[in-house]
Parts: structure tokens; sequence; C-alpha cells
């Protein structure tokens, strides 16, 4: 429409012929639905985020670890954190996973779905990648079974794990799944402001925490946004698209997306502002530590110091 | 300036915009030389096809934006971007601003918080919060939803929450971008009851708006912007509504517009 015509009311004649016919365009391929990895997985995405961690499914049960005192849970899986990291004991971190474990089952949390979360991806990655260097050609030692035998294309000793290569290995990813466990156990046992709060006690930045704050809060309203980006390309998508085309796409929207979370960021700010936002997090909840977290607390250190003496004796 | 020297308590002007001007980056002014006043309990709504400027006006009243041309005055006090720094807590307090996109405003994890968010950084402790949330929730009629999170409700319930976010802080002026958008019309009259009695506690009332139906019932003075964004007309609502012809050339409405009697005694009686 001409920038004349843009007041003017608009008029039957001024509608473009071919947009009041009826008849569907039916020489045009008819578009194949397929299930499309990326809008999949962004979908999976925000559906976990939205119902576990935005609307507290699990932090809101009156369970176990749910009742106790933020800042205490925190103390004890941090200090539980740096004994698996300083530990080079597969007893001792096993016995951690088997901690995080109870923690979660005494909590309510669906325990299939937190095996699955925590040992499913992670901790077997961190495995598959490690094993080129638990094999003999960067750990030597006393070899437990041969890939290549001694002699095979040139290699005298042959290429083989050892025992220490493999131990070394089955450590590394015994630590990211209790690393895992413990945040993962943490993040959905407690309310967000009750988390934040926490950090704040111990003395984390403020500046950190307001944009943990803002992450948390829109990540959730962002992939919303990227998935009706995917949904409005995919109802006006006719036939297959090259896989050139689908990169630029993705480029394009990401590309949008960070406009639009620059922009959106600004009028959280603005609202934040409105309404006298100091810049550090406050909560209307109570925090008081009570008798429950003195005696979790105390019953964690005992563990953790069975574990170490356990470690030293053993 | 400090914020302790300044005393917005008695001040029958609360506004007052001199020949102010702004543009965002890269773009064209969105005001133009624009004069405007506004005195305590007043109800003015501020009209004009989109893209007029309005929201920036109201972004420029509520703090959020500074003029950067001309004079702006807040009760009494010049506001300028380097003062207010000093006396935004204070501000804020005073002037209650409802965004029109309900989503920015609602940045906490359940509405409890949300309410609870503005009282507490001002400071007031957690039993006076806890009865002011119970209270304005039963007046909302929001306490089932307290403890859900706000990206869970309707769009009705988080304009509720919006507006019971904005009003835990008592403001004296309420400025509304929009305040019908995305809303279903029971949802409407609710909203339009709410801002009668607010106005008839003696709140001052800015909104902008679309919805020429809801005007006449919650503004007596309408400020009508131009294409151009300068101030058309700045009149009694009564008045501009007859000025079809007014309304036309600033393509607000287009020729099937009218307006009833009974939309001005419903103001009068409410």
């Amino acid at each position: 429409m001409t920038p004349q015509k843009k007041n003017a009311e608009l008029q039957p004649e001024d509608i473009p012929r071919w947009l009041l016919e009826t008849n569907p365009d039916d020489a045009a391929p008819f578009p194949q639905r397929r299930t499309h990895f990326i809008s999949k997985t962004i979908r999976r995405i925000a559906e976990i985020f939205e119902n576990e961690f935005i609307c507290e499914r699990y932090a809101a049960l009156p369970n176990f670890l749910q009742l106790l005192d933020a800042r205490c849970k925190l103390c004890v899986f941090l200090a539980f954190l740096l004994l698996s990291a300083f530990s080079s004991s597969l007893v001792v971190l096993t016995a951690l996973a088997v901690v995080a474990f109870l923690y979660a089952c005494l909590s309510g949390l669906d325990w299939k779905a937190f095996l699955r979360r925590v040992w499913g991806y992670v901790p077997l990655l961190v495995l598959v990648f490690s094993l080129p260097g638990a094999s003999s050609l960067v750990t030597k030692g006393e070899p437990l079974f041969f890939l290549l035998p001694p002699g095979t294309a040139g290699w005298a000793d042959g290429l083989f794990f050892s025992a220490a290569g493999l131990t070394a290995a089955v450590r590394l990813a015994l630590r990211s799944g209790v690393s895992l466990s413990f945040s993962f156990l943490f993040l959905l046992t407690t309310r967000w402001a009750d988390f934040t709060g926490a950090l704040s006690a111990l003395h984390v930045p403020d500046l950190f925490l307001s944009i943990l704050n803002m992450a948390y809060r829109y990540l959730f309203v962002i992939s919303e946004q990227a998935i009706s980006m995917m949904e409005a390309r995919f109802l006006r998508t006719v036939g297959t698209l090259g896989t050139g085309k689908n990169r630029r796409f993705m480029g394009r929207s990401m590309a949008y997306l960070f406009l639009k979370s620059h922009l959106l960021s600004e009028e959280i700010y603005d609202a934040m502002a409105c309404r006298c936002f100091s810049g550090k997090p406050v909560t209307i909840r109570e925090r008081k530590w009570s008798v429950s977290d003195s005696l979790f607390a105390l019953n964690n250190t005992l563990i953790i110091l069975i574990l170490i003496v356990g470690e030293q004796l053993f | 300036m400090k914020s302790n020297e300044w005393n917005p308590t008695h001040c029958a002007e609360i506004f007052r915009l001199e020949h102010i001007s702004y543009a965002y980056p890269q773009s064209e002014p969105v005001l133009k030389d624009l004069s405007l006043h506004v005195t305590a309990g007043e109800r003015l709504s501020i009209l004009g096809a989109n893209g007029c400027g309005k929201s920036t006006l109201l972004k420029i009243l509520a703090g959020l934006l500074f003029p950067q041309s001309g004079t702006l005055t807040a009760f009494g006090t010049p506001i300028s971007e380097k003062t207010f720094p000093s006396l935004s807590g204070l501000y804020h307090r005073k002037v209650g601003f409802i965004f029109q996109d309900s989503e920015v405003q609602l940045f906490c994890s359940t509405v409890l918080e949300e309410l609870a968010f503005g009282p507490l950084q001002l400071g007031l402790s957690k039993e006076t919060v806890r009865t002011r949330i119970d209270e304005l929730a039963a007046m909302l009629g929001i306490e089932s939803l307290l403890e859900k999170p706000p990206f869970r409700l309707s769009g009705g319930e988080k304009k509720k929450v919006a507006i019971g976010s904005v009003l835990m802080m008592n403001p004296d002026v309420l400025i509304l971008d929009e305040p019908t958008n995305s809303l279903d019309p029971r949802s409407q009259t609710w909203l339009l009851r709410l801002l009668q009695a607010l106005s008839k506690a003696g709140k001052t009332l800015i909104f902008s708006t679309h919805n020429l139906d809801l005007v006449p019932q919650i503004s007596d003075r309408a400020v009508l912007f131009d294409e151009d964004h300068s101030i058309a007309a700045d009149l009694p609502v009564r008045l501009l509504l007859k000025d079809t012809e007014l309304l036309k050339r600033v393509n607000l409405v287009d020729e099937h517009f009218h307006t009833h009697p009974w939309d001005f005694l419903q103001g009068e009686t409410e």
C-alpha cells in the first residue's frame, strides 16, 4: 500500500486479486511432518525448566531436604563436593553417589529421572572421552586387557588398558556424577528465593546473583519464543529445506533472540527499578536455622569424617 | 540533591513538563516540544495512534527515561538524569508504573514473592508486608495464586498480579500503559471498577489506551497525540471524544466511530 493510501479506508479493489481466490495452490508439494531435532530439544529443555525449576515442582513438597534451611544444605553439599574433588578412592566417590541418591529418594524426587539425568549423560560422556587418556598411549601400567596385542603395527607394547588408567577414567566420571548429583539435588529441592538467599549468605556478589536471577526468570520466556519461531517457520515451510537454509535460519533466529533478550532485559530492569530494586535479593520467606538443620549438618559431618578416615585406613 | 531534602507530600501539581523532546538512538524524535502538567488526584488519559509516543511519555513520567531537552518537574522538584539517582527510591515509591506487557513485570518465582518484592526493597518489615499481601490478595481475588509461579497464570491473572505488585507500594500516582490490553471484557470491567475506586481514594491516574470505551469511564481529561508526535489536543474527555473529526485526523478512529451518551452518564454516576 502506498503512503498516500495508508490512512484511507480499505476498499475491496485494494485487495490483490489472488488474495480473494479460494482455490489452494495444489501444485505446491505438501510439507512433510518430520521430527526436528533442534525444536524437539528446545521444547524438552523448556518443559523441564518450566515444570521443575520455575514451578518448583519438587521444591514445594514438604519432604526431607525441602524442609531444611537452604544455607545448611548448601554448606553440606559444598563439603561433599570438596570431598569428592580431593578423594581418589572409588569407594568414597561411590558412597557419595549413594548418599545423594538416598537423599533424592527421601526428598520425593522421581528416582528414575534422577538417575537418568545425573548418570545417563554427562558422566558417560566423560568416561568415553577420557578413555584415550586411560589407554597405554597416555597411562602406563600393568596391562589389564589388550586392544592391540604387542607387536601389532610396529607397536612393541601393543595398545592396552591398564587398571590405573581405567581407574582414573572411572574416577573422573564418578566425580562429575557426584558433582551433578548434589547440584541437581540442591536446585530441585530449594525454592529459588531461598537458593539466592543462601548464596547471598555465603557472600556471593550481588551482581552475580542479579545476573543469575535474570537468567533463571527469563530462560523460559526466551525458550518459548524460540519454540514459537520454529513453529511459525514450520507452518510456512512447504516441502523440505536444504541444510544451508536451515543453518541460515538458525543463525538468524539466534541473532534475533539475542537482540530480543537484550531489549527484554532492559524492560525487566526498568520494572525492577520501578519497584525500588536496590540490587540486593530479598525474600518474604523466613529463614530460620532449626534443630533439624543442626542434626542434618552433624549427621553429614559424621559421614564425611567416616569417609575420610575410611579412605586413610583402607 | 539528597532524597531527604525532597518533600513531595503536599504538592498540588504532580508533574510539569515544559518543551520536552525525546528520541531513541538512530531514530526520529518520538516526543517533540511537548508541554503538559498533571495535578494531584487527576484522571488523565493519553490517547493517540500506534507509535505516536504515548509509552515514551509514560516512561518519562515514571522516571525510566529522561527528556533530552526541556524540563521535567515532579512534585515541585526539577528532575534530571543527574539528580534522579539520589531520589529514585522515593520517586518510585510515589509513582507506580504498570507495564503494558505483564510478562516483563513479573520476575519473581511465585506470586507471593512478586507482591512482596517492592515493599521489601523499601525496607518494610516482613509482618507489615505479609499483612498487606493478605489484604491485597483478598481484594484482587488472587489468594489461591500466591504460591503459583507468575509464568503459569492467564493473561487476566498476570495483569491482576502486576497491578497488585505496584499497589503493594501504595503509590500516589498510578501510571498504566495500555491497561486493558489482552484482557477479556469481564476483566476489563473489573479493572475499571478498581481504577474508579482508587481514583475516589485520591490517587492520580494516568494511562494510555486505545480502548476509547474505557476513556470516559475513568478519566476526566485526555491528551491526544498527533502522528507527528506533538500534542493535538488537551481537553476534557467529553469534548475530545465528541470531536470525531479531530480523532480521525490523528488516525485514532475511522468514520464508523461514535460515542454513546451513556458512556458519559456512567462515568458521572460512578
